[in-house]
This record gives C-alpha cells, structure tokens and sequence, in this order.
C-alpha cells in the first residue's frame, strides 16, 4: 500500500505540474456546460435534475478518459523510462495501482468541474441529492472502467494516439453495446449485451440506485484491465 | 556395460515451461471467469440503496404490508416477447428488481415466473387477455416498429388481474417503467387477496330528465345510471349500494360514499354525510350547482343544502361559473345553427393541472368538467384544524370564474378585461373534521320537551323519556321494544315514511340491493343507531361538477350532445371519478401509496437576463476555479524550490 501511495504522489505530482489535466478538465466541463444549456435548452425545460447532464457523460467520457489514459504508459515506452520502473523495487502492481488512482484524480477533477450546474439546480430549485449524488458515483465508476481499459492499451503501445483512437473506441463500444442490434437480436442475446453495457449499469446508478450488481460490474471490468495491464508490464518486462 | 544415466535436461526443461505470455493469458482468463461467475452469484442476490429522497425505488411500507400479509399464495406470471426492443431493456432490469423485491418480501406467498415467449407462451398471453404493443426503435438510421407483448397477469385463487402497459415512453425511443406500476401492482394484490371488499354506496338525488340544450326534446334518464353502471359496479359488484338515503344513517358497512349532485339536502342528510366522515368514513362530494339547465334554460343554480355544513369545514364553492381561456383548456362547439364557437365552460383539466402525486388521477391527459364551480379553501385554516389540504384538480392560468351562470349559453365569453388565474376545482382534505353541530342538538335528534310548566306536577315520566316526545304517535312503536331506545322513532320522521316496526334509519338493509320496502316488517332486529361524534378523522373530497359523469356527457347517447362530448372527452370523467373511488376505497396504507415519481421538481423561472448570467456563471466557474488551482500548485512547488 505505501509503495502503491508512493506511486500515486509521484504520478500525481507529474500530473499536475503540465497544463494537461487543467485544460482537459476546462474543455470538459465547457462542453458539457454548451450541451446542458444549448442543446438540452436546461433553463426553458426547468427541470430540478441533472439528467440532461449524465445522460451525455457516458459517451463524452468515453473521449475523454482514454485521452488522461494515454499517456500514462505510452509515454515510459516511448521515452524508454519504463526500463528503469522495471529495475525499481516497485513490484508492477504498484505501479499500475499508482497510476490508476493518479489519474483517477483526473478524472474527478473533470467531473467535478462540472459541479456549478448542481449548484444551479439547487439555487434555482429542490433538487433530489440521491439521484445527484448517484450520477456522481455512477460517473466514477464508469471514468474507472474506461480508464483501465485506457491504461492497459497505453501498457500495449508506444504511440499515445494509436492508445487513444483504440481507447475511445474500446470504451463507446462498452457504453453503446447494449443498444446494438434491434429487436430481431432476440430476447437471450439481447439481455446478454444489456448486461455488459457499460452505460445501462451507470443509468441505473444515475437514477439513485447503488446496486450491488452494478458496482461489481464496474469492479470487476477495472479488476480485469488492470490486471490485464499488470501482465502487460510484466510481459515487457520478460521480453 | 554400464549404464549411464540420463541427464536432466535442462534445457528440455526451460523448453517445457510455458512461456509467460501463455501463463499470462491463462490467469487473465482464469481471473475472467472468476469475475463473471462472481458476478453471476452476485446477480441472484438483492443488495441496494436507494439514495433517492422519497425512496422511489424502494418498495413502499403500503406494498411490504399488503404483500407479507397475503394469506394465499399469488402468482405474477410475466409475458415479454423477445420483439420488445433493447431499448427497453432497462425497463425488464428495473421490473426484474422490483418483481424480485415483492417476492422477497413476500416470505414465499408471491412467485414470480417469466413466461418463455415461444409460441405456446403467445398464446397464453393473448388468451390471458394481453394486448400485443407497438414498440419503436432504430435499426440501421430507420424508424421501425415491432410488436409484442409486455405485461403481467396476476393470479389469486380464482381471480385474475392484467396489468397493461408496464412502460412510459420518454424521449424519442425511450422506454421507462411506468411510475405508478408498484401502486397498480400492490392495489391488484390488495383487492385480489381481500376477503372482504369496502363497500361503496352511491347517494344520487333522483331529478327529472334533463333536457338537452342542443337536442330540445331529447336527453333524459337517471344521471348516475351511466356511472353506476358501467363503471363502479365491474369494479365493486355486490360490495355497491347502489342508492343509500341520507335521511337516515349511512349503515356502518359502508367505507366510501359517493354523493353525486345532491340538491336542497336538508339538515339531517348533512348531519348523517358529517357522522359518517367522522366515523373514519371517506365521501366524495360530487357537487353540480351549474348543470345544463342552469346554463341553458335559466334555471337557478342548484342548492345542495351542504352549503353550511361545508363552510363549517372551511369549504365554500364559490358562486357563479368557472371558465378556461386557454386555448388547449376548452372545445369548440357546434350551434344548433352551425356556427362554431369556444366555449370556455366546459373546462378541459389537462394533466399538468392535475395532482400528480395522486396516482389515480395523475395519468389522465385530460378530463373535461362541465361548467364547474371553484373549490375555495384555506389550506392554512385547515391545517390549523388538523387537516392536510390537497388540491387534485386546478385550471390553468387562464381560469376565470363567472359570478353569476347567466349568459353563458350566448357563447361569446371572452378573456378580454378579466383578470385570469388558477382556479382550484377539486380538493381533498385529510384529517381531523369537527362536528358542525358540536354543542348543538343533532338535526336526528328528537326536540327537547318543552320546559315544564312552574305549576306542572313532578315525575311526569313521559316527558323525560326522548323517544316518546309528541311528534311520534305512541302507536308506531313496535311493540315489545322500548320506544326511547328506536333511533327511529324520533319525532323528524313522518309515520308514513317509516315501514311499520321497522326503524329504517338504522337499518343496514337500506343499502341498494336491498330495498327498504323489501325489509319492512321482515322482524329483523334493528342496528343500533352510531353513536353521535364530535370529532373524528376521515377523508372529504369536493369536486366541483357532477355533470362530468352524467348521463348528459357520456357520450354514449346518440343525440348531439352525446356525440360532441364523446369526440372532445369520451368517457374519461366517467373514468376519473371511478378511479377517485378506486382510490378511496384502497386502504389507509394504499392511499399514501403514490406514484413517488410523480413530484415534479421544476426549476424557477427566470428572466432573459438571468439566464444569461447563470449560464455565463457556468461557463466560468470551472476555468476560474480550475486556474486558481495551478496557480496554487505552481507557486507551492516553487516555494518548496
């Protein structure tokens, strides 16, 4: 755990030291703010919850995740840095778990650069907090699955862009799959894709429901990616 | 010969270790499947929260009652077709949960089972009684459209409830659980499993034909028949007293009433409406001062006799007639002349204007009153009184009310010069009602004897004795039976009303089933007339129209009227009373069961300017914020530098 903090500090602090996260955050929270106001019109709706706002937040941060992802480990290959996190002392799984929370910070930061449009609800309404709090949770959950699936693609490639073009991809088709098909799909394979869409589990938290299934789910994809990423490192390691 | 030993092959060994990236595949999908069943036995357990304000999603205390209460086992049996699109999906998750909740909390008396949607399961389906649906979704940038079923069927010892349509289609393709399907679903389970119905008993004023103002000549027959009917007695059917007399007690059997256009009531029906309320019962006040003869032929407008008793509530219907000119609120009508004009008093409640945390009523898009009267009350007076004040019915901001019912049938009102506003027409007050005639005598109480003279000699016993006072002829008593103890034997009630030996007022027999007639002199004994109440709690509901579920506009007569009204309102108010009644009738416990959803939470308004800044302050909070932030950053690393 310490070493895991260690390495959380370190990537943390080589973060936020570049403009990235900020402008990242900036870009995201102006998007989603035009969205809320322009597109869902918000303020002629007048509606007291932040639906308009995550109902978009799968897909937007099916863009964004995979670009805070990208770099993470591309840039130690590329820069050949990698080499020597490998002769550390730090086992792998550190290292990843150390990653993995740094730019989950990131992420949060992003989501909560969005928080000035739950502050508006509340002044100019009564807003129900479970749903609110719900979609913030959901939204966490969802920026940690997208962003292992980043981070294990950034372990496979040296080049940022081939990890981001096949991250955004990697994560909409996660988010959308359950809508993929039609009706001739048929009931079985129809509730199967369901059940691993990735933006069906985070409207059912988003309504105000933390279901133990639907955190698992998004447990267990972040559980399979970083492991996936961990053997990754490893792999590299032995190669 | 010697034998030598085989060497350990050392590098044969390395050859036969696998190499890591096989290992590393191998635990990769080891880990995998150990997720996936993990999450598999997660998927049979229910372990939630619901962080939702009112616990939306959480089964409510009515629906844990009702269901861990059920004494026979119940059956939901569920019809979804695989042509359901996926974007339903969430919807059958959601309804999986909720089914699973209700099972669960059932202790075993309630299965669930999915019906497998092959042919057989179709059939079942249609001839359970399921509708196929439309469904519509995308395929490929194209708009189509598939059918089948979704629904459920409820079994109960013989009985047998479909519950039809389980979605509410939002957005585009959007699918959503219907929001009252738990108050639907516990109301079937709780009249399934009931042993005893409530009975309803109806109150109608019998009143001459009226006449139709478009069909002179035309219209006639009882108002309620439509009513009665069609639609409470499907629904109630022996448990319905069909025409209950409020000359005498409301039998103590009875939990919901309905009065429909009562007219110059005297004192003792208001004073046994009032027992009744205080006895715990709920009554539906269908008032009908504007009707179409006071609209149309001049007649005045209809008295109830409730006036007083219901101002001592804190009730008033305000006088004259209430209109709505907004343009979605009101038909236009065709004059006997052909002309087409709006007419603004047949006022059309659109659902924002209904209670929407009411689900009997919140469905409704619309339900038309015919020339209602306002519902005034003051909610902070009644509360002050220990009642909950809850408006049902409201028009729009374009309501008016008209002093006076002259005039109107010149079809010529307009908005111009009027001050509009909302308009409350219907209401339900909940709680504590006290006795109009607290402290006073009861209007079925006989009149005190006169006080006895100066000189009049002491111990005369028949003057202390109530039942014998002068008005009632000693001879009426049954005999054998005290007369002081007969409620019916008070002096308000004429001999020849009263059946020989037969205190009608307190007999339960008066219900419609059973005739008054039918029981004279059947050698019953008589039920104990209630105990008189000053106070007590139940359930008033003031609509202020009547006509709404009058024969006048059902629509199923074949005159003009009948016609017009079935095209602008077809037989929603019959609908919207029934479900009124549903709704009353329904337990203590289902009656605070709501369609939680149902409250909309809206933002308030605001100006052009406002909205200009409060999305400017939006743009800039998270950039200014956020570059505060580096800046922080960037002067604390360079301090420690």
């Amino acid at each position: 755990m310490r070493e895991t903090l260690a390495v959380f500090r370190k990537e943390l602090r080589s973060l936020f030291v570049s403009p990235i996260p900020y402008l990242v955050a900036i870009v995201f929270s102006a998007f989603m703010t035009w969205f809320v106001f322009e597109k869902q019109i918000f303020l002629v709706l007048r509606q007291a919850n932040l639906d308009s706002l995550f109902g978009l937040l799968p897909i937007v941060m099916a863009v964004v995740v995979p670009a805070i992802a990208m770099r993470m480990w591309s840039e130690e290959i590329r820069g050949e840095t990698i080499e020597t996190l490998m002769t550390s002392p730090v086992r792998v799984r550190h290292l990843v778990a150390g990653k993995f929370l740094a730019a989950m910070v990131v992420v949060a930061l992003c989501l909560a650069a969005t928080a000035a449009l739950p502050v508006t609800v509340s002044v100019l309404g009564d807003i129900d907090t479970g749903p609110m709090l719900g979609g913030y949770l959901g939204a966490l959950l969802l920026g940690g699955a997208y962003l292992s699936i980043g981070l294990w693609l950034s372990s496979k490639t040296r080049n940022q862009i081939v990890a981001f073009l096949v991250g955004v991809v990697a994560c909409i088709v996660l988010a959308l799959v359950g809508q993929i098909g039609s009706s001739a799909t048929g009931g079985d394979l129809q509730r199967f894709l369901s059940s691993i869409c990735a933006r069906d589990r985070f409207d059912a938290i988003a309504r105000g429901v933390v279901d133990l299934r639907d955190v698992a789910y998004f447990g267990s994809i972040i559980a399979f990616f970083l492991y996936l990423n961990v053997e990754s490192v490893e792999n590299r390691r032995h190669a | 010969m010697t034998t030598q030993a085989t060497p350990a092959p050392v590098a044969d060994r390395t050859k036969e270790r696998a190499s890591p990236v096989a290992l590393s595949l191998l635990s990769a999908a080891l880990l995998f499947v150990a997720l996936v069943l993990g999450n598999a036995l997660i998927g049979r357990t229910v372990v939630r929260a619901d962080l939702t304000e009112d616990g939306r999603y959480t089964l409510s205390d009515a629906t844990r009652k009702v269901v861990s209460s059920l004494s026979d086992p119940c059956q939901v049996r569920v019809y979804w077709s695989d042509e359901v699109p996926n974007t339903a999906e969430p919807v059958r998750r959601n309804l999986d949960g909720l089914l699973e909740e209700y099972a669960s909390v059932s202790g075993g008396k309630l299965t669930v089972t999915w019906v497998k949607m092959d042919d057989a399961g179709k059939k079942e389906a249609s001839e359970k009684g399921l509708a196929e649906e439309q469904f519509f979704y995308f395929s490929a940038s194209k708009r189509e459209v598939a059918k089948g079923y979704a629904g459920l069927v409820v079994h109960h010892g013989s009985k047998t409830e479909v519950l039809q349509p389980l979605f509410e289609r939002g957005g585009e393709d959007g699918y959503s659980l219907a929001q009252n399907l738990e108050y639907v679903l516990t109301t079937t389970i709780f009249k399934m499993s009931r042993e005893k119905p409530p009975i309803v008993a109806v109150v109608a004023d019998s009143s001459a034909p009226p006449m139709d103002f478009m069909h002179r000549g035309g219209g006639g027959g009882d108002k309620s028949t439509v009513f009665v009917q069609r639609f409470l007695e499907p629904t109630y059917g022996t448990a319905l007293r069909r025409s209950v007399d409020l000359e005498d007690p409301v039998p103590a059997d009875v939990s919901t009433l309905v009065v429909f256009a009562p007219k110059d009531w005297s004192e003792k029906k208001a004073y046994h409406l009032e027992q009744f309320v205080l006895r715990g019962g709920k009554a539906l006040l269908l008032l009908n001062p504007v009707d179409l003869d006071v609209a149309f032929r001049g007649q005045q407008p209809t008295r109830s006799g409730l006036e007083d008793w219901l101002k001592a509530q804190g009730v008033e219907l305000a006088p004259g007639v209430v209109a709505d000119f907004d343009e979605s609120c009101h038909p236009a009508v065709m004059l006997e002349d052909g002309r087409v004009a709006t007419f603004p008093f047949w006022v059309r409640v659109l659902q924002d204007n209904l209670d929407r945390r009411n689900p009997a009523i919140r469905d409704f898009k619309a339900v038309t009153l015919y020339m209602p009267s306002e519902v005034v009350v003051d909610a902070d007076k009644q509360k002050a009184a220990g009642r909950t004040t809850t408006p049902l019915a409201w028009t729009s901001a374009s309501g008016w009310r008209k002093d006076d019912a002259t005039g109107i049938d010149r079809f010529a009102e307009g908005p111009e010069g009027k001050v509009l506003g909302k308009k409350t027409l219907m209401v339900a007050l909940d709680g504590t009602f006290t006795s109009a005639w607290k402290g006073k005598r009861a209007p079925d109480e006989p009149e005190p004897p006169p006080a006895p003279p100066a000189d009049a000699a002491m111990g005369e016993p028949a003057m202390g004795e109530p039942a014998m006072d002068g008005a009632t002829p000693p001879t009426e008593a049954p005999m054998g039976e005290p007369a002081m103890t007969e409620p019916a034997m008070e002096g308000a009630t004429p001999p020849a009303e009263a059946p020989t030996g037969a205190p009608a007022m307190a007999e339960p027999a008066m219900d419609g089933a059973k005739g008054p007639e039918g029981e004279a002199g059947d050698g019953k004994k008589p039920a104990e007339k209630p105990a008189r109440l000053d106070e007590g709690k139940g359930l008033l509901v003031v609509l202020g129209d009547a006509d709404l579920v009058s024969d006048d506009f059902s629509g199923g007569r074949r005159d003009r009227t009948g016609g017009l009204t079935n095209l602008w309102n077809g037989v929603a108010g019959f609908y919207f009373v029934t479900n009124v009644v549903d709704w009353m009738t329904g337990s203590a416990d289902l009656v605070s069961l709501r369609a939680r959803e149902s409250v909309l939470r809206k933002l308030d308004e605001v100006s052009d300017e406002q909205a200009g800044g409060i999305k400017a302050a939006n743009y800039a909070a998270a950039p200014l914020l956020l570059v505060l932030v580096g800046l922080l950053v960037y002067f604390v690393r360079r301090h420690r530098r």
